[in-house]
């Protein structure tokens, strides 16, 4: 081989590295961005990224090698991620239809390898110039995230524009990152808006990581900067298996092995039901130390889910937050920890589900939202979901919400309750206002006939006994205990091994 | 205005939107007067959720406004106040800034827990509400002074509706 040839390939090299060139590349720092090699050897091992397809040029016109997208495999903690980082100083980083196959090639490759695919995306839309050609490359895309839903894990960060149609790429996906004042996401921009319907919006309100990650429910993550982002879905991966054929291994450290009970779980439920308290004081306790990493933390606050370590094993969890609307489940929680409860079974994750909820938020607002079609979808997922699921009421447990929340009913595998559980139909006011009607009509004194008849059915139905006796609770523990029993939960059902019906696909309503 | 509140027919005057169907499935709006009244912004309030609106013009039972680029007409049986002097007690004032605090659930103030002029804190929690058999805490959300409490204890109050401002 002679050293012209091996100059020429230096050459093409330095070029594809370039991207848009020095001056572009100034103006992304100057943005606050890193660009898109920067990036993506922020995010893997060092040194363990391998790229692919540097040397396509553009389809249709004369172009630097690469055409805009930087495409390939790595390793995140040892372990094989493919990824693809979109360059925004190449046309702005717009979809080409050699582009998009670059994409599609390493979601091939992760499909058949089977390793997580990372979508890095910082994109101002479709090449305009390539027509329908570039559309075809989006569809291309969505097609291949669509079926690789539930066989590999897809996580997508939004570092920058991801506008129109590119938002259903990152929406497909499992998981969605923003980072502050860089990553957008829209269907329409603040412009088309304005001249429609006339409101005016910034781009950061109208699509920012807060609106994302607060009011939305798209994003599900939110973080700072760019190497929180990196920090963070590092972290997100420890969790997940490489797909849907794989288990995410046992860790072992002293950390996961550590038994311990806790006598400030005996204190923490508020003796009175009307007291509220933080359910994070009990993921806290019962998790391998600081293993809890919360999904969605700022949308739907009323349910809490995110991922964890518990003896060592990766579990999903999913518990009400009496702290936040009492708890209630209302149309976004339930979409939240459906969508989250599926994601666990897709992936053989155990889901550990802590119940303490009054029942599902009243109101016209929630009726005319379609709170009966919602609510049915969290019913579904631990319905449907065939991995390990354990349960524990801690206080409240009424009426429907009770058999939503991993009900043994729903092939709950082991439900255990504290002593303070109160698993009835409803609380003791309104059942006392319907079962004793006629008594209280009758009763001279009205009030203390209430007080009466309340305190006997609070005495009578509010507590896990009668649950318990029917086998529908399969033990009561004490609080302090709970880890002891999650970790002898999730050991008993690692072979946990149950099949559904088989089917197309089943028609969770959407 | 209680009254008007119960009464209220909503009536658009631009062809049908989306935004007409929203606004006419049962939802009544209640009108918050502005804290000036040659403002012509005001927030409205339907159902929980604070919208603002440009008032076109208001006489006898009519409100004319305009939402998101289209005109609609709200006729109320008796007539409608056009001063902040003759709104009716129980409907808190939203200034057109957000510094409002909302309530996140419909229920009852059962415990005020902090003073006009206090710091505060995001985490903070301001009021105690009852509800769904709840003494919930509301935090702040966000740091600065209480400039306005709206509510006093043992008042309902809707979802969205403002608790107190926070500057």
């Amino acid at each position: 081989m002679s050293t012209r040839q091996i100059s020429e390939l230096r050459r093409l090299e330095k070029l594809a590295e370039l991207g848009g060139g020095e001056e572009r590349l100034k103006r992304q720092h100057d943005q606050g961005k890193l660009s898109a090699r920067e990036r993506v050897n922020a995010l893997l091992d060092p040194g363990s990224f391998v790229e692919l397809d540097k040397f396509v040029m553009n389809r249709n016109t004369p172009s630097s090698p690469g055409d805009g997208v930087v495409t390939g495999y790595g390793l995140v903690n040892g372990r094989k991620v493919f990824v693809f980082s979109q360059d925004f100083t190449v046309s702005g980083g717009s979809l080409s239809g050699a582009y998009a196959a670059k994409i599609c090639k390493v979601m091939d490759l992760a499909a058949s390898t089977g390793a997580p695919i990372i979508g890095l995306n910082d994109s101002g839309g479709a090449r305009i110039q390539e027509g329908v050609e570039s559309l075809a490359g989006y569809a291309d895309i969505f097609l291949r995230n669509t079926l690789l839903s539930g066989v590999i894990p897809q996580i997508s960060l939004v570092l920058g524009p991801c506008a129109g149609g590119a938002v259903y790429s990152p929406a497909i996906t499992d998981f969605i990152f923003m980072v502050d004042k860089i990553g957008h996401m829209f269907i329409t921009g603040p412009e088309v808006i304005k001249s429609v319907t006339r409101e005016s919006v910034t781009k950061d309100d109208l699509g920012g990581a807060s609106t994302h990650n607060q009011k939305s429910g798209v994003a599900h993550f939110h973080s700072h900067s760019e190497e929180e982002c990196f920090e963070s879905t590092r972290r997100l991966l420890s969790y997940l298996p490489q797909s849907n054929r794989d288990r995410v291994q046992r860790l072992r450290g002293s950390s996961n092995l550590e038994v311990r009970s806790d006598e400030s779980l005996n204190g923490l439920i508020p003796e009175n039901a009307s007291e509220p308290y933080d359910m994070h004081a009990i993921f806290e306790s019962i998790v391998d130390r600081d293993s809890f990493f919360e999904t969605q933390a700022e949308f739907a606050r009323n349910i809490i889910t995110g991922f964890a370590r518990v003896g060592g094993f990766s579990v999903g969890m999913v518990g009400n937050q009496p702290n936040v609307l009492a708890g209630c489940l209302d149309i976004d929680a339930s979409v939240k920890a459906a969508r989250f409860v599926r994601f666990c079974d897709a992936f053989h994750i155990p889901i550990l589900t802590f119940v303490d909820v009054p029942g599902f938020l009243p109101g016209t607002a929630q009726e005319y939202g379609g709170i009966i079609r919602h609510g049915a979808k969290l019913l579904y997922a631990y319905a449907e979901a065939t991995v390990p699921k354990v349960t524990v009421i801690t206080r409240k447990a009424y009426g429907g919400a009770y058999d939503v929340m991993s009900s043994k009913h729903l092939r709950g595998d082991i439900n255990l309750a504290f002593p303070s559980a109160q698993i009835a139909v409803m609380g003791a006011e309104g059942a006392v206002n319907i079962i004793y009607r006629e008594e209280l009509a009758k009763s001279s004194d009205p009030k203390a006939t209430a007080k009466e008849l309340t305190d006997r059915y609070s005495e009578e139905y509010l507590n896990p006994w009668k649950a318990a006796a029917l086998g529908y609770i399969d033990s009561v523990i004490e609080p302090a205990e709970t880890r002891t029993h999650l970790v002898r939960s999730l050991e008993l059902l690692e072979s946990k091994r149950k099949e559904n019906p088989w089917k197309k696909h089943g028609n969770i309503p959407l | 205005l209680e009254e008007a509140r119960e009464h209220s027919t909503l009536e658009e005057t631009a062809e049908a939107t989306a935004v007409s169907l929203l606004l006419l499935k049962g939802r009544v709006p209640t009108i918050l007067p502005t804290l000036k009244e040659s403002e012509a912004k005001v927030n409205v309030l339907l159902n929980g959720e604070v919208l603002e609106v440009t008032l076109q013009e208001i006489q006898g039972g009519k409100v004319r406004f305009t939402l998101g680029g289209r005109c609609y007409l709200v006729e109320f049986e008796s007539s409608v106040p056009t001063s902040k002097e003759s709104s009716s007690k129980k409907v808190a004032k939203v200034s057109s800034h957000s510094g409002a605090l909302l309530a996140p659930i419909p229920g009852v103030v059962s415990n005020i827990l902090v003073q006009v002029g206090d710091l505060v804190s995001a985490e903070d929690p301001l009021f105690r509400l009852e509800a769904m058999k709840m003494q919930n805490a509301i935090p702040s959300g966000k740091s600065g002074k209480v400039t306005k409490i709206f509510v006093s204890v043992g008042q309902e109050v809707a979802a969205g509706e403002a608790l107190a401002e926070i500057e």
